[in-house]
């Protein structure tokens, strides 16, 4: 149901106030124009959400100005709309609006609306503006090789992030309204022809379906569109960087930026994406190789440590060198709980501290390094309360767990680690192969966005393999992911771009006779 | 239906069908009978096994579209394959329930003898239905992950275990009666047979997909797996010592080491061996859910998986009173129900085949 905008200006300005609560930061005003005499403008923006520099300067200072018209003078107020929207208001983009509730998402949009005294239309004017972060060095994705830019809450900013790392015509960014209160813009971002357009469809479809009453980060997002609740593995990647969600976007992923939050979605990814870091494309090929290496190792042990642990230490002592089984049951001979019981409190001991980490204001943070470190690690080993095998396996596993570059996965995996702990502790090495074994056959018949989360392991694809556990010299990466782009573009570079050095007869700086 | 699956992967699950118990079993059992001639054996047990592969592979391209049992009811009537349906539901329960007792002997009398069975038992079951709900395409998936990892590891062992080994204990190369060959060649046939579950796996294929070579590849790749098994336990350890060991692969793994400093390495290769355990039961729960669904057109499959999981639980666990009867009962009915339901009935299917195509040639020249 849509309403007009009344014909008489202070009509119109009254319901605008009324609709917003008569709220202090809407600013009403009401004018005339110089080179007229009979007819009067309004003006309507919510302070705050503009930019006063604009409004001030290009459309209250140039309506003040406005040349006499003489003869050409518009007699009536449609003319001078035309005259208004075409001669006077400098600003790039202007929409004609023609009922109430559009100027009113207009005014919630940081535009600044101009009613004239008799017209049913009104100019809505872009102004954004307020209070914005500038472009930071991201806080959670840091690299030491590579841009220092990251996304920030402004989505205009964002998008203007990845056009300028993009110069294609065949970018793409389509905009969604989500949120019945909040009204968020939601943007899908992606290159036609390299895309897969039935994902982008797929994509389309669930943010279309989403119906709720608002919208504050990218993880809301996450949880409306993602194939499998019920999983503790994320579905969508979220990154601070805009040059990894440009590389996504440049092998035919999908990014869904959220206005307020600078953690853009990627779709469709797979679990071997959450181990890549952009790092590992601007350092050499076998480093880079090596490091991703370290970062799966360290998943597993930041997943299985505690566990494998436990469960050699309970039932499977013949595994140790006979050396190190003596130590471990000298330490171990003190301490008064199993080792599932150990390895619970120190777990959720470190747990604790973590969260305390996060919240606790950064003066007080050394604080508590200290006593995480000496009362909770030292005291306790001395206390006999823990073995001090077990203090070293908890802060292993703990440092492990920082080594995977996405947050989501290495959360996951410290979840994971106290199912495993409890199965370690209950049914050995049996349990936590079972354990592994029902999160393999989870880990496979997920999905993202129709693609299977263990692509390109299993299903297995060679092609897609060139970047997984190893990353090939960018020459020999000929072609996009197989199944996530679209097939008809998969080429991705030229072939046989092998550097070589020259051919002898063409080599320069050899011995002179 | 709508589910598809490789050549390769279908493959590598008839494998995975085989390989668990059948390295883990066959090689003491074959080295029992047929002496200094297992190896042999055991490579004509695997030729024989590819001709039963290619008779699966030729009845299986008749029907590659429509579930078998839906084939059969168009063929022979709605009654023979409701029959049909329920006895294969019953080999393939009979078997899942066995391999459940053989896997939780093993993890029993090796790794945890204190855990009682049934926990272990529940534990396995949760996770093998939970494997067969998520579908066929979840179980090949998963069984590929463990396929490469069984590769590497594989030749890492026999690397490993090199030094040990002594190619003059396989020979002579031939000592001992054709009977005694023949009886070995027969017991390999005989856990090689279940490449007839292509019977079942045929119409996921994906279209065009080459049946028999797909068969074949599988028998290949578990025959070679228990050949490996029994050459290099009889290389190790010479056929005498072997024919006394029960479970001879987990002896031979049990001497992996590294240096002086990481012994008993078999644990490594005992968690792998769990996971393909896994692999084999979701494999034959699926076959008899399959089955059972399909014979009686059901449409709440997980209920039924769920039921036909418990019932396994409880065949394994209540079945047998004592290791001695399982024994006996594998070594009685076990292998002649081998034989029955992946030789037999392929075969009487093959001739029933022939013989309606003949009928029909015959009727249209009449005609």
């Amino acid at each position: 149901m849509t309403t007009a905008i009344p014909k008489q200006l202070k009509v119109a300005l009254n319901w605008i106030n009324s609709e917003l609560g008569n709220s202090p930061d809407t600013v009403t005003r009401m004018f005339t124009p110089s080179g007229t005499d009979s007819v009067s403008v309004g003006v309507v923006y919510i302070e705050g959400l503009v930019s006063m520099d604009t409004v001030n300067g290009r459309i209250i200072h140039t309506l003040m100005d406005a040349p006499d018209l003489g003869d050409q003078k518009p007699l009536n107020c449609d003319g001078y709309f035309r005259f208004l929207k075409e001669k006077v208001v400098s600003v790039g983009r202007i929409a004609e609006l023609s009922t109430s509730e559009e100027m009113l998402t207009a005014l919630l949009d940081g535009y600044t609306v101009l009613l004239i005294d008799g017209c049913t239309s009104a100019l809505a004017a872009q102004t954004p503006g307020g209070a914005k972060r500038s472009v930071e060095e991201p806080s959670s994705q840091t690299v030491i090789r590579g841009p220092k830019e990251g996304f920030t809450e402004d989505l205009g900013t964002n998008i203007s992030l990845i056009r300028r790392k993009i110069k294609s015509s065949k970018l793409r960014f389509v905009q969604f309204k989500i949120g019945q209160v909040t009204q968020t813009d939601v943007v899908v971002s992606y290159i036609e022809d390299i895309a897969n357009a039935k994902i982008v469809d797929e994509i389309q479809k669930r943010l279309e379906s989403i119906d709720t009453d608002s919208i504050l980060e990218s993880g809301y997002i996450e949880e409306f569109i993602q194939d499998r609740t019920f999983t503790p593995f994320p579905t969508l990647l979220n990154m601070e960087r805009p040059d990894s969600i440009v590389g996504g976007i440049l092998e035919g992923q999908i990014a869904i930026l959220v206005d307020g939050t600078p953690f853009v979605l990627l779709a469709p990814v797979t679990f071997n994406r959450f181990f890549q870091s952009s790092e590992d494309y601007y350092q050499r090929f076998d480093i880079a190789s090596f490091l991703r290496i370290i970062r799966y190792g360290s998943f597993f042990v930041s997943m299985l440590l505690p566990s494998l642990y436990i469960a050699i230490s309970t039932f499977h002592q013949e595994m140790l060198p006979t050396t190190l089984l003596i130590s471990l049951a000298a330490q171990r001979e003190g301490t008064p709980f199993p080792a599932l019981v150990e390895a619970f409190i120190m777990e959720l001991t470190f747990e604790v501290l973590r969260e305390a980490g996060v919240r606790m204001p950064r003066a007080i943070g050394s604080a508590i390094s200290i006593v995480g470190a000496l009362v909770i690690g030292q005291a306790a080993v001395q206390a006999g309360l823990v073995s001090a095998a077990m203090v070293i396996v908890v802060s292993f596993t703990a440092i492990s767990n920082f080594v995977i570059p996405s947050l989501s996965m290495a959360t996951a995996s410290r979840l994971i680690r106290f199912g495993m702990m409890i199965l370690g502790g209950t049914f050995g090495l049996f349990g936590i192969m079972s354990g592994l074994m029902f999160l393999l056959i989870h880990m496979a018949g997920l999905r993202s966005f129709g693609i299977p989360f263990l692509l390109p392991i299993s299903p297995v694809s060679v092609k897609n393999l060139k970047d997984v556990f190893i990353r090939v010299p960018k020459w020999a990466m000929t072609t996009r992911p197989r199944l996530i782009s679209d097939p008809q573009s998969s080429r991705r570079q030229a072939p046989g771009q092998k550097p070589a050095p020259p051919d002898a007869d063409h080599a320069t700086g050899g011995e002179s006779e | 239906m709508n589910e598809k699956i490789t050549s390769l992967q279908a493959s590598a699950l008839i494998m995975f069908a085989i390989v668990p118990t059948g390295i883990l079993l066959v090689p003491g059992a074959v080295v029992g009978v047929a002496g200094q001639n297992a190896w042999l054996s055991v490579l004509a047990g695997m030729v024989i096994s590819v001709g039963l592969a290619i008779l699966v592979g030729i009845v299986c391209r008749q029907y590659q579209d429509a579930p078998f049992l839906q084939w059969i009811e168009q063929r022979c009537g709605r009654l023979v394959a409701a029959l049909l349906g329920l006895y294969l539901t019953r080999y393939y329960m009979t078997t899942a329930a066995v391999t459940l007792r053989e896997f939780t002997n093993f993890i029993s009398e090796e790794i945890m003898p204190n855990t009682p069975e049934l926990l272990l038992k529940i534990i396995i079951m949760l996770v093998v239905v939970y494997a067969v709900i998520q579908g066929i395409e979840t179980i090949v998936r998963v069984n590929i992950v463990i396929f490469f990892i069984s590769v590497v590891l594989m030749f890492m062992g026999l690397f490993l275990i090199g030094e040990n080994i002594e190619i003059r204990n396989l020979l002579p190369i031939w000592e001992g009666t054709p009977m005694s060959f023949m009886h070995g060649a027969l017991l390999t046939l005989a856990w090689l047979s279940e490449v007839s579950l292509l019977l079942i796996l045929g119409p996921y294929l994906r279209k065009n997909s080459p049946l028999i070579r797909t068969g074949i590849v599988g028998v290949m790749m578990a025959g070679s797996g228990i050949l490996i098994t029994v050459i290099v336990a009889m290389a190790t350890f010479g056929n005498k010592i072997t024919q006394m060991l029960t479970f001879p692969s987990f002896v031979i793994v049990s001497l992996v080491e590294i240096g002086s400093f990481l012994e008993r390495l078999e644990i490594v290769f005992i968690s792998l061996w769990i996971m393909t355990m896994y692999v084999k039961l979701a494999v034959f729960l699926f076959g008899a859910a399959h089955c059972f669904i399909s014979a009686f057109k059901l449409e709440t499959e997980r209920l039924f998986i769920l039921l036909l999981g418990l019932l396994i639980l409880l065949t394994s666990q209540y079945s047998w009173a004592n290791t001695a009867e399982f024994h006996r009962f594998t070594l009685m009915l076990g292998t002649p129900d081998l034989f029955a339901s992946n030789i037999v009935l392929p075969l009487v299917i093959g001739v029933v085949l022939v013989v309606s195509s003949l009928w029909s040639k015959r009727v249209e020249g009449s005609g």
